[in-house]
């Protein structure tokens, strides 16, 4: 697995210098900056989007349960990097970067996490743009693989560690209605629910 | 750091100015558009959007480790609700300037829905009134209910 893993990593990282326009768009893509932005945008859009009081309500619920569902997915991969150091491949294999030297753990990828963990959320309020957001999701953790500074184990992990967290927090908000209801009623008391 | 904690403020600050122009004029709430023409604010949302993405990724590097300068995740995390708070304010601000002349038309837990009609700090103000006389007796049915 270690073998294929680095192997995979080194393969991709060897198109690097091939192309200067492609890694331009990859260095921007693999941003900290962009799609962790546009999916919070996105789900910012979700709050104020609908226009009947139950559409709005339904979609606040998932742009709640995606937040949640983030802030857990971080703290999975916070609590791991204490128990477990994984130092990044840039540090293991010669590489040609094209992201900073990070100095966290790199398995699982928090990036990964987050991003999936919103992705898989909106994915059970409207299938088509939660597929093209997992898609997007994809693509940003096969960015930084092919950037150097993530493993795709790290990827898949951290994707992993996202999906389980959203689809838990669902659950937990369906059998626990009450919790987004009474929040988001409180919220309407001051007009922004 | 600062300069860049700045162009990040300034960046969550119009994409999300823009992305509630552009979820307002879809979803009919009128009174927190910049222009009458739900069309017109949709179409200013996206470039505010696209242009505030723009001036932040092409004017500098932003691929910087947060102890060289960038930020870290919380730091990330602070400036992203602040600046989209205060994106918040300023659209709540101008759509209650421009409907100022409009009557207050608030209905309990109409929420976002009041702000078809109404600017917001009319629908703030009228709920606000309404609560402070009747949270004693209504609260726990309109939470918990």
């Amino acid at each position: 697995m270690e073998n294929t893993d680095q192997r995979l990593l080194i393969w991709l990282n060897s198109w690097v210098g091939k192309s200067q326009i492609f890694d331009s768009v990859v260095e921007w893509f693999v941003s900290d900056y962009l799609v962790p932005v546009v999916l919070i945008l996105i789900l910012l859009n979700f709050w104020f989007s609908g226009t009947t009081i139950n559409d709005r309500y339904r979609r606040q619920v998932v742009v709640l349960t995606a937040l949640v569902s983030m802030a857990l997915a971080s703290w999975v991969v916070m609590i791991n990097n204490g128990i477990y150091f994984r130092p990044r491949p840039f540090e293991e294999i010669q590489l040609t970067l094209l992201f900073y030297e990070p100095t966290d753990s790199s398995f699982p990828a928090n990036t990964a996490a987050a991003t999936f963990a919103i992705s898989a959320t909106i994915w059970q309020l409207n299938r088509r743009l939660g597929i093209a957001l997992l898609l997007l999701s994809g693509l940003f953790g096969l960015s930084r693989v092919y950037a150097g500074v993530h493993y795709p184990s790290d990827i898949i992990a951290g994707g992993f560690i996202g999906v389980v967290m959203s689809l838990i927090v669902t659950k937990f908000m369906t059998v626990f209605e009450i919790i987004p209801k009474v929040f988001i009623k409180a919220v309407r008391i001051i007009c922004l629910a | 750091m600062l300069s860049f904690a700045f162009d990040y403020f300034l960046f969550i600050f119009f994409a999300s100015f823009g992305i509630v122009q552009f979820a307002a004029s879809k979803s009919g709430l009128a009174s927190i558009l910049i222009f009458r023409s739900p069309k017109l604010s949709r179409i200013i949302g996206i470039t505010l959007i696209v242009i505030s993405a723009g001036v932040f990724f092409l004017t500098d590097n932003r691929n910087i480790n947060d102890y060289e300068g960038g930020l870290d995740a919380n730091q990330q995390a602070y400036l992203f609700v602040l600046a989209s708070f205060a994106s918040l304010v300023a659209t709540m601000t101008i759509g209650s300037i421009r409907h100022r002349r409009v009557e207050s038309d608030f209905t309990i837990d109409e929420g976002l829905g009041s702000l078809v009609k109404t600017g917001y700090f009319k629908a703030l103000l009228g709920s606000m009134r309404y609560w402070h006389r009747e949270w004693k007796t209504q609260i726990k049915d309109y939470l918990f209910g």
